[in-house]
C-alpha cells in the first residue's frame, strides 16, 4: 500500500492541481421541487369564492461534460383541479407562455375540471471559449435590474402578481457575450417571439463605475426603435435602482416611455424596506368605470396598465424559520390599491409553507370598493 | 554577580515577550492567508428545532470575497460576492445577480447569530482595539492568555470590550467574549477540535452563544480550508458567481 503516499503526495501539494480547489461543478445535476398550491379568490364584498388546486413540479436538469460547454433542460409539469379549471372557458389553452415560438408543451390530460400540462421552460447549450459565450435555445434573458418593475427587461416581461412563477418565463432566442474586462460586458441577443415580424433583437452594455452598475440597451422590439438605461447603486447605505425604457413612435403606433425607480434599506434588526416607483406614459390616469375591464396584459412597453405606480413592501424575519412581507401598491389617478401581504414558515430542512394573499381595491366613480380577494396557501418540497 | 544573574533570568522573557497586539495578530493570521478556500457547514440551533447549512467561501485579502451555498437544496447555488463595498447576490431561479444596499451587510447572515460583516469583511481586531494581557487560563489543557480588547474611541465597531483567550504556544484564538458598550455579555465564542488543515493547526469547529438566549447557538464547521492557493481577481466577479455550480 506503501505506493499510495507518493500519488497522493503529488495530488495534494502538486500546483498544477491548486486551481482545481476552485471548482465546485458537477458533471450532472438534478434539482428542483414539487409544490402544493391551494388558492380561493372571492369577488367584490366576499360574495362569491372560487378555489382552485395545484400540484406543481420543477425538474432542472444540467449537464456539463466540458469546462466550456453546459447543457440545460427545465421542465414545469402542472396539474390543475377543481372549480377554477371548470370555470375558466378553454383553460389548458391559456397555459402556454406567449414568448415561446416553438411549441415544446404538452397537454396530457384536459378535462373539463382536471389539466395535466408539461412546458419545457429551459433547453439550451450554453458554449464558452475565453472572453466570449454563447446560448443557444429556449432560455430566460434577464436584463432587469430592479426588484418590481423591468423596463430593460425586453425579452420576458412577467406579470409581479405571478408569485408562484418565480423562474419566469422563457424565449426562444440566441444570445452572445463578449467580456470586455471583470466587471464590463457587451451582451447581443435575438428572440423570436412567434409573431410575425414581432422579433426582438438587442443589445447591451454594462459596466461598474463609481461603486454603480450600469447598463445602456439598444435595439428593435417589434417593429420599434428602442433605447433605454439602468444602474444599481447606492445612497449612503440605502439602495439606489433605476431602469428608464424608450420605444420610438411607429406610423401605426404612438411612442412608449417606461421609467422605475428603486430604494431599499435594511433597518437594524433585520428589517427590509423597499419603495419602487413607475411611471408608464401610456397607462390609465381616471378612475376607471368598470374595474374588471383594466387589462393585465403585460408587455415590455406596458408594464402596468396604470401611469403611476407607487409600491412599498417591507419584510422581516421574525425568527429564522418564519418571515413576513406587506407590499402596498397603489396606483394614482385610477385609485387602484393592491394590498400583498405573506408568510413563509420553514416547516423542516427542505420543506417550505407559505400564505399569500392578494386584495385589490379601486375607486369607481365616488365609490372606493374592494374588486376581490385571493388567498393562496403553498407547500413546497425542494430537492 | 547576583544581579547579572536576575538579568540573564529575564533574558528570556524579554525575547519572548509579546506585547498583547502581536499574540492577537499572530492568531488572527493563523485564520488568515493573502487568500483562503473554505468549506464548511453552519448549524443554527434554536430551542426546538435546527437547521444547517453548507458553504463555500473564497477571500483574497481584505477586498474580494464569494460565498456560495452549496445547501440545502432551495438556496443551492445562490451566490454573494463582495468586491470592497459593493455586494451582489446570484439567485440561480431568477437568473438574475441582484445588487445589494450597502445597509445589509451589518445584518444577520441568513438566520445565523453571525453578521455579513463577520462572514466576508476582514476583522479588525488588530488596528481598531487597545489590548492588554490581563492573565491567563487553561483551556482544553492548552496554557491560554487573557487579553482584554478595548475599542478605540474612534473605532466603528459594535462591541464595547472583547476578552479573548488564545493558546500561548500555538496562537490558536479558544474562547471569546463580547461586551457590549454598556459592559453586558453579548456572545460567547468557542473554538474546538483543534487539527492540522493545509499545514496550519487551527480549531475547525466553532460555536456562537448569545448570553442571554437559552438554547440558542451558532456554529461553524470547518470541512475543508486552503491558505495562500493562487485565486485570480477575475474569479471575484459576477460573471462567474453565476456559474459556481
Amino acid at each position: 500500500m506503501k505506493w499510495i503516499y507518493p500519488i497522493l503526495f503529488l495530488f495534494i501539494f502538486n500546483p498544477c492541481y491548486s486551481q482545481d480547489s476552485i471548482k465546485t461543478k458537477k458533471k450532472w445535476e438534478i434539482k428542483g421541487y414539487i409544490k402544493n398550491l391551494e388558492d380561493i379568490s372571492f369577488d367584490h364584498s366576499f360574495k362569491n369564492s372560487t378555489s382552485g388546486n395545484l400540484l406543481h413540479n420543477r425538474i432542472n436538469i444540467k449537464w456539463q461534460p466540458t469546462d466550456e460547454l453546459t447543457a440545460v433542460a427545465q421542465f414545469r409539469n402542472r396539474l390543475f383541479w377543481g372549480e377554477e379549471i371548470r370555470l375558466t372557458p378553454n383553460f389548458a389553452s391559456q397555459l402556454k407562455n406567449e414568448n415561446e415560438q416553438v411549441n415544446m408543451s404538452v397537454t396530457w390530460i384536459n378535462k373539463p375540471s382536471f389539466v395535466l400540462h408539461t412546458n419545457t421552460e429551459r433547453f439550451y447549450i450554453d458554449y464558452k471559449k475565453k472572453k466570449w459565450s454563447t446560448r443557444i435555445g429556449r432560455q430566460r434573458i434577464n436584463w432587469g435590474i430592479t426588484t418590481s418593475w423591468n423596463p430593460n427587461d425586453l425579452f420576458n416581461t412577467f406579470n409581479f402578481l405571478d408569485f408562484d412563477y418565480e423562474e419566469r418565463p422563457g424565449t426562444d432566442a440566441a444570445k452572445i457575450q463578449y467580456q470586455v474586462n471583470d466587471f464590463s460586458n457587451i451582451e447581443m441577443a435575438y428572440a423570436f417571439n412567434g409573431k410575425n415580424k414581432q422579433n426582438t433583437a438587442a443589445a447591451k452594455y454594462t459596466f461598474n463605475k463609481w461603486n454603480y452598475d450600469f447598463q445602456f440597451i439598444g435595439g428593435m422590439y417589434s417593429k420599434h426603435f428602442t433605447l433605454g438605461t439602468g444602474w444599481a447603486g447606492s445612497i449612503k447605505d440605502a439602495g439606489f435602482k433605476g431602469e428608464v425604457q424608450y420605444f420610438f413612435a411607429e406610423r401605426d403606433s404612438t411612442d412608449h416611455l417606461n421609467l422605475s425607480l428603486e430604494w431599499d434599506y435594511v433597518f437594524k434588526k433585520g428589517l427590509y424596506a423597499n419603495f419602487s416607483f413607475l411611471f408608464n406614459n401610456r397607462g390609465l390616469s381616471v378612475p376607471l368605470q368598470n374595474q374588471n375591464n383594466i387589462n393585465l396584459h403585460l408587455s415590455p412597453e406596458n408594464l402596468m396598465p396604470t401611469k403611476w405606480n407607487i409600491m412599498t413592501s417591507v419584510s422581516k424575519e421574525i425568527t429564522p424559520l418564519f418571515s413576513a412581507n406587506a407590499a402596498v401598491l397603489y396606483a394614482p389617478g385610477t385609485n387602484l390599491f393592491i394590498v400583498l401581504p405573506s408568510m413563509r414558515y420553514n416547516l423542516a430542512q427542505n420543506l417550505d409553507a407559505d400564505f399569500v394573499w392578494q386584495s385589490f381595491f379601486a375607486k369607481t366613480n365616488q365609490d372606493f370598493n374592494d374588486v376581490n380577494h385571493r388567498f393562496f396557501l403553498r407547500v413546497r418540497w425542494s430537492f | 554577580m547576583k544581579s547579572i544573574f536576575g538579568w540573564l533570568m529575564l533574558l528570556p522573557f524579554w525575547m519572548h515577550a509579546q506585547t498583547a497586539k502581536e499574540i492577537v495578530q499572530k492568531a488572527d493570521s493563523k485564520m488568515r492567508g493573502s487568500s483562503s478556500i473554505v468549506e464548511m457547514t453552519i448549524k443554527t440551533t434554536r430551542p426546538g428545532w435546527s437547521r444547517s447549512m453548507d458553504i463555500k467561501a473564497w477571500t483574497k485579502g481584505t477586498d474580494y470575497s464569494v460565498i456560495l451555498i452549496q445547501s440545502p437544496a432551495k438556496d443551492k447555488g445562490v451566490a454573494f460576492l463582495k468586491r470592497k463595498k459593493e455586494v451582489w447576490n446570484w439567485m440561480p431561479s431568477l437568473e438574475r445577480v441582484i445588487k445589494l444596499p450597502p445597509s445589509m451587510m451589518s445584518q444577520s447572515w441568513m438566520g445565523t447569530d453571525f453578521t455579513n460583516d463577520d462572514l466576508v469583511k476582514e476583522s479588525s481586531v488588530i488596528n481598531d482595539y487597545d489590548h492588554s494581557i490581563i492573565g491567563d487560563t487553561v483551556i482544553d489543557n492548552r496554557n491560554c492568555y487573557i487579553i482584554r480588547m478595548i475599542p478605540k474611541p474612534q473605532a466603528a465597531v459594535v462591541w464595547g470590550k472583547l476578552i479573548v483567550c488564545i493558546d500561548k504556544r500555538d496562537f490558536i484564538e479558544l474562547h471569546t467574549r463580547f461586551y457590549d458598550e454598556d459592559g453586558q455579555l453579548i456572545n460567547i465564542m468557542n473554538a474546538y477540535d483543534v487539527k492540522l488543515m493545509d499545514g496550519r493547526l487551527i480549531p475547525t469547529k466553532f460555536e456562537m452563544i448569545p448570553a442571554d438566549k437559552k438554547n440558542h447557538k451558532t456554529e461553524m464547521i470547518y470541512r475543508n480550508v486552503q491558505f495562500n492557493k493562487p485565486v485570480d481577481d477575475g474569479f471575484f466577479t459576477t460573471e462567474k458567481i453565476k456559474s459556481l455550480t
